[in-house]
């Protein structure tokens, strides 16, 4: 049978319009300008690909070129955030973009089933507990105080809130928790759980941040006040802690989206906000990151009304070394080492200092621990890692 | 490239389509060189060294071709043929198979080779020796233009993946073809519907299947998990591969090509014999017309017969890799279906289909498995797993079952004739209603273009898109 003129014309125009659209695509990929970093994705997009010989007789330089292609698309953005709002709210996927888990009101984290080695925990524990127990002597050597401080991170908090059956990673936590610390009981080493803390205290809930792998400013205040009740504890120098009626709690206006949030290309829903604690007494400090020989008199990187709050809001993000003075002379002084959540309880205990110390060996490569307690000889040294990483024995954990 | 890529979607096909209608259709030379140089570059972003293989096998199976065609005895065609043929598999067999049969006879202290495998060289070495061979019997005529079979051996929508086109499907084509306004639209429509395919289920199952089967001798592979693995490998496969052959066949009827179907619902059929008669209908007919009929077929005996099935079957294991698992996955297909002809036949006819449907289901899902292990003994182990010797916990399993249930019900729907149905259906209503005319001309194209929104969604996040057959 003889199609109609009408049926044809449609033809035309769904052929028509399918390569105008693809032509539209490839042309504002080539005019438009182009982006080197990814917000969302967290990640620098890949770069134009260098001409080769040898990566063109591959096929290599083809497939970055493809890469770079992919990665600067036209309306690329759009095309992450529309597949995640579908996966999200019309799919309603318990796990999104293969990597977050939305638990009611909590994102967390993905985590794959996965075997572990009691043998291989047992050693791990053995050669952190050894390194920490090596540090505690030197420091006690001189008369300091060393305590060790483990925080819970996020999926350690949200355990329960795992659909079941999905791995929460209890099994791990319990094996890795137990082993690092009868360790440590063993060898005498002080230490501080933080997990053991806000349960205790029924806070496990609200001590970790329900977007983002690490505490805010309520788990960071709560983790200051178990070190600084710990030291006073022990008859240690605990001078001057910033109680409950000290300080002034702000939130800020901005939006968190938190790692995980950040994940989901902002498209959450939910409405943390990231807190800051302001000392009531006017405490003047000078702040010196690295090598910078201009001081900074803020502990905040507070972003601009427009822009996301991100966790680098304390202490401006990871950085290698970082000295807080006082100049308070009768305080005692403090080293703090560890990884990014040692950033929220800095910007609080350095009100409790005269000078305060911090070192991030993942960023800080000039000197070894050992060097640094042996010269500077701070009154306390602390280590603060998180349940994920306490068992690793480099950087923050050598 | 890949068609499911960027720069295939944004940059290659525009550019091809339109460069390509810009000459009517009575400068088919002009669309021939166009259509040529655009597969040349096609295949050349798999890496340029790898062209010139191509080149030779182009070179070898035309002048081939020429000798066959033009040599006045019967026993210097012959000669041709041979020369061709020998080329064609020592090609082969370096490229593909150097490295394993040297890692196997690593015993007798040779070395071993490393060799790089081209993409795509088993589809254009079968679909070069299908010319030759088709112009020395007769089947074909003689091509004396040389970028004619280039166009034919390198004709980038089948070149890396398949189907094996023959020489005689396409050879009026090469020549002369055209293109309705409407044959675009359904081609483009088929395209779609395959890319689709790949994008939003292929890949699916194929990221569940990669971890689940990376968990093959781990305790963690539970026997619920190491069927849905199973099964989810055995849907990827399917609908990865035929949708490359949708894509395949979509863009050769956009060009003016009519491609064979290569694969008919497969998971529908009633026996094994009947699966692979759906299943890469030009492989299968490709060896039955080169290797299976020559050895002689049925015709002498039954014990000659058992063993060209035996020898048939061999060999497509071998086709698709260079492992044992492939070879055992052939000869496990092969001796099933020599049961199947001898012993079972009967059976299977008289019980109800529900049960033959099973019966294959299973075969070919056990297939699939030590078609996708790396070795003959994770095959074992995983099939243990799913007999028993795995562990009872259910939870990955249930995760995937849950996070992937829209897809593991649109991969069920699309192994189903259930497109076919609904087309069969409104065609039978065309002149009674208006309705189910607008409905068979709309209602694809609505379908494609939503289908298209979603996968362009999946390929801009950059996802997990691989092609399996790209390996073989």
């Amino acid at each position: 049978m003889k199609r109609s003129k009408a049926w044809s014309a449609l033809d035309g125009a769904f052929v028509i319009i399918f390569f105008a659209a693809l032509c539209l695509v490839a042309i504002l990929t080539v005019v438009r300008p182009k982006a080197q970093y990814s917000f969302f994705e967290n990640r620098n997009l890949a770069s134009f690909p260098e001409l080769k010989g040898e990566t063109v007789l591959d096929g290599t330089y083809f497939k970055d070129l493809d890469t770079y292609i992919q990665d600067h698309a036209a309306g690329r953005e759009t095309c992450l955030k529309a597949d995640t709002f579908i996966d999200l709210y019309v799919l309603r996927r318990p796990v999104v973009n293969d990597r977050i888990v939305v638990a009611g009101d909590v994102l967390l984290p993905y985590k794959e089933f996965s075997s572990f080695d009691s043998a291989a925990i047992e050693a791990g524990a053995e050669a952190v507990s050894d390194n920490l127990l090596r540090h505690s002597e030197q420091t006690r050597a001189y008369g300091g105080e060393f305590y060790f401080v483990a925080v819970p991170c996020q999926y350690v908090c949200y355990e329960d809130s795992y659909p079941w059956y999905l791995n929460n990673l209890s099994d791990y936590t319990d094996a890795s928790s137990s082993a690092l610390f009868a360790k440590l009981d063993e060898k005498g080493v002080k230490y501080v759980d933080m997990k053991k803390v806000a349960s205790e205290s029924g806070t496990l809930g609200e001590f970790s941040s329900k977007v983002d792998n690490h505490f805010g400013i309520e788990g960071a205040y709560q983790t200051y006040r178990a070190i600084m009740d710990r030291i006073k504890e022990d008859g240690g120098p605990a001078d001057l802690v910033l109680g409950d009626g000290d300080y002034v709690l702000e939130y800020l206006p901005n939006k968190y989206l938190g790692s995980r949030g950040r994940q989901l290309f902002g498209l959450w829903k939910g409405d943390e906000k990231l807190g800051v604690i302001y000392p009531k007494e006017n405490v003047p400090f000078e702040r010196y990151d690295n090598d910078n020989v201009f001081p900074l008199t803020t502990v905040y990187s507070v972003p601009e009304e427009n822009e996301e709050a991100l966790y680098s809001l304390y202490m401006a993000g990871d950085i290698g070394r970082t000295e807080i003075r006082t100049g308070r002379e009768d305080l005692p002084n403090v080293l703090i080492y560890g990884d990014s959540f040692t950033n929220a309880v800095e910007s609080i205990v350095w009100y409790s200092f005269n000078t305060t110390f911090t070192v991030d060996f993942r960023h800080y490569k000039d000197k070894t621990l050992s060097e640094l307690i042996e010269e500077r000889k701070p009154d306390v040294v602390i280590c603060i890692r998180d349940y994920e990483a306490f068992l690793t024995a480099f950087d923050n954990g050598q | 490239m890949l068609f499911s890529s960027s720069t295939f979607l944004l940059f290659f096909l525009p550019a091809l389509f339109i460069l390509y209608y810009v000459f009517p259709k009575k400068l088919i030379y002009v669309r021939n060189l166009i259509l040529l140089s655009f597969s040349i570059v096609f295949y050349a972003f798999g890496g340029v060294r790898f062209l010139f293989l191509l080149l030779a096998s182009i070179l070898v199976n035309y002048l081939g071709g020429l000798g066959c065609g033009l040599a006045p005895k019967k026993s210097v065609k012959k000669l041709f043929l041979v020369l061709a043929v020998a080329v064609n598999l020592g090609l082969l067999a370096y490229f593909k198979y150097a490295g394993f049969f040297t890692e196997t006879l690593a015993f007798t202290g040779i070395p071993i080779l490393k060799v790089t495998l081209p993409i795509g060289i088993s589809f254009f070495t079968f679909q070069g020796m299908s010319y030759v061979i088709d112009v020395y019997r007769g089947d074909a005529g003689m091509q004396p233009d040389p970028l004619k079979v280039a166009l034919y051996v390198s004709l980038f929508p089948q070149l890396v993946a398949g189907p094996i086109v023959r020489y005689s499907t396409v050879e009026k084509e090469i020549s002369a073809r055209s293109a309705t306004i409407a044959d675009v639209s359904r081609g483009l429509t088929r395209f779609i519907l395959g890319f689709g395919k790949k994008m939003l289920l292929a890949n699916t199952m194929g990221a569940v299947a990669d971890r689940v089967f990376g968990l093959t001798g781990s305790e963690l592979l539970s026997t619920p998990l190491a069927w849905v693995g199973a099964i989810a490998y055995t849907l990827q496969i399917y609908l990865d591969f035929s949708a490359y052959s949708d894509m395949a066949i979509g863009m050769g009827r956009m060009l003016g090509f009519h491609f064979l179907e290569n694969f008919d619902y497969p998971y529908t059929a009633s026996s094994v014999t009947d699966f692979w008669r759906r299943w890469h209908i030009s492989l299968s007919t490709w060896f039955r017309d080169y290797v299976y009929i020559p050895l002689g077929g049925n015709r002498r005996g039954t014990g000659r017969q058992i063993f060209n099935l035996a020898v048939v079957w061999a060999l497509t294991g071998l086709w698709h890799g260079a492992n044992w698992t492939f070879i055992v996955w052939g000869v496990y297909f092969g001796v099933i279906l020599i049961i199947e002809k001898f012993v079972l036949g009967g059976l299977l006819k008289k019980i109800p289909a529900f049960f033959g449907h099973l019966f294959t289901l299973f075969v070919v899902v056990i297939s699939w498995v030590i078609f996708r292990s790396d070795s003959i003994s994770d095959a074992i182990r995983y099939i243990g797993a799913m007999f028993g010797a795995g562990g009872r916990d259910v939870r990955e399993s249930v995760y995937y079952l849950i996070e992937y249930l829209p897809e593991f019900i649109l991969c069920i729907v699309a192994c189903l004739p259930v497109k076919r149905k609904i087309e069969v259906l409104l065609e039978k209503r065309v002149d009674k209603s208006g309705l189910a005319r607008a409905a068979l001309e709309i209602g694809p194209k609505v379908f494609a273009f939503l289908v298209f929104v979603l996968s362009y969604l999946k390929l801009a996040t950059g996802s997990f898109n691989p092609f399996i057959y790209f390996q073989f």
